[in-house]
């Protein structure tokens, strides 16, 4: 007894069931993503636990300004992107396009402010190695997770922003219809990207401006 | 499809953005608030609020932008299931790294005060390994 949907793929027997399966593999991936950078995070915390002052002296100088920026930047586009869920779920194609638009714009918008930042980090000799700015020595540890951390970030973001691309050009070449069980998925994805920075704010930009 | 149509949408379209604006509001207050009191001097407090305000914030977008308010029970247990095995990989660690002063840790239990935590350049090594100079 199946019903017939134009976005029912095999094997699922209905739509809902099919909504579901979207929901809970991706939440299956954050789980897997939550270890993986959480793995980043423990090694971040014992560092800390073994050299606070180090950590203190290394995070006065990364940059607040582009650190809350892009903060804004991305708590915005999970707005438009939780938007754009919202109004797939009502039909309300045109208003999904623009907030899928809105969140690709506002993704890229991120990915320049941080590469404004890489560069200022660059030009303050902030990369670790033999011409590290930074005293004692394992300030570098700190930047070194900095750079890993953002790093992966932006990669995380850029195919976030992929992803949401080629949604937006399928559902506004027609190609996708606005039921399709995609956006869901795609979203989780979009806020999991924006929690992770969430997280990383506090550990990267905020320690020791005390 | 009729103007009248047209403008019901649009009505109900407005209607939507205004919960998920709310929390996108308290999200930009709980930014502006955690960035302004980190410049407080308020000693090891800055770091409770610090992470405090965080988790705050990745708890709204938990709930409401992915939806765990309305989700069902499959999918707030497997979203729980990370932070469940991440809280293991934490109890772990620093059930080491807080207890045993082979770690270099500065807050061990045993061994303190032979050691400083700075200016300390170098990685712990577990002196089974070797060269502690």
């Amino acid at each position: 007894m199946s019903e017939t949907s134009p976005v029912l793929r095999e094997p699922w027997p209905s739509v809902a069931r099919q909504r579901m399966a979207v929901s809970f593999g991706m939440w299956v991936f954050i789980a897997s993503e939550v270890l993986f950078f959480g793995g980043l995070f423990l090694a971040y915390a014992v560092y800390r636990l073994l050299d606070a002052e180090a950590f203190r002296i290394a995070a006065r100088e990364t940059d607040v300004f582009y650190g809350t920026t892009n903060t804004a930047i991305l708590l915005t586009s999970s707005l438009t992107m939780a938007m754009a869920v919202h109004g797939a779920e009502r039909g309300f194609r045109r208003m999904t396009i623009r907030c899928l638009e809105a969140t690709i714009v506002l993704g890229l918008v991120f990915i320049v402010v941080k590469g404004l930042e890489y560069h200022d980090d660059l030009a303050k000799g902030l990369w670790p190695g033999p011409d590290f700015a930074l005293h004692p020595a394992a300030t570098q540890l700190f930047w070194a997770f900095y750079w890993i951390a953002t790093g992966l970030h932006a990669v995380h973001l850029s195919i976030g922003i992929g992803i949401v691309s080629v949604i937006t050009i399928r559902l506004a070449r027609g190609t996708l219809p606005i039921q399709a069980t995609a956006f869901e998925g795609v979203a989780l994805y979009w806020h999991l990207v924006d929690t992770i920075w969430i997280i990383l704010l506090p550990m990267l930009y905020l320690v020791g401006r005390a | 499809m009729s103007a009248r149509r047209n403008s019901e949408d649009h009505v109900s379209a407005l209607r939507l953005w205004l919960k998920p604006s709310i929390i996108w509001l308290a999200l930009l207050l709980l930014l502006g608030l955690t960035v302004g009191s980190a410049y407080v001097p308020l000693g090891a407090f800055n770091g409770v609020i610090n992470y405090s305000i965080a988790a705050a914030k990745a708890a709204l977008v938990l709930v409401f932008f992915m939806h765990l308010d309305r989700s069902r029970a499959l999918l707030r247990l497997t979203a729980f299931t990370g932070l469940f095995w991440l809280s293991f990989m934490f109890s772990l660690a620093f059930g080491d790294y807080l207890t045993r002063s082979w770690n270099g840790s500065p807050t061990a239990l045993h061994g303190a005060a032979e050691q400083s935590a700075y200016p300390q350049t170098r990685l712990p090594l577990d002196p089974r390994f070797g060269r502690r100079d």
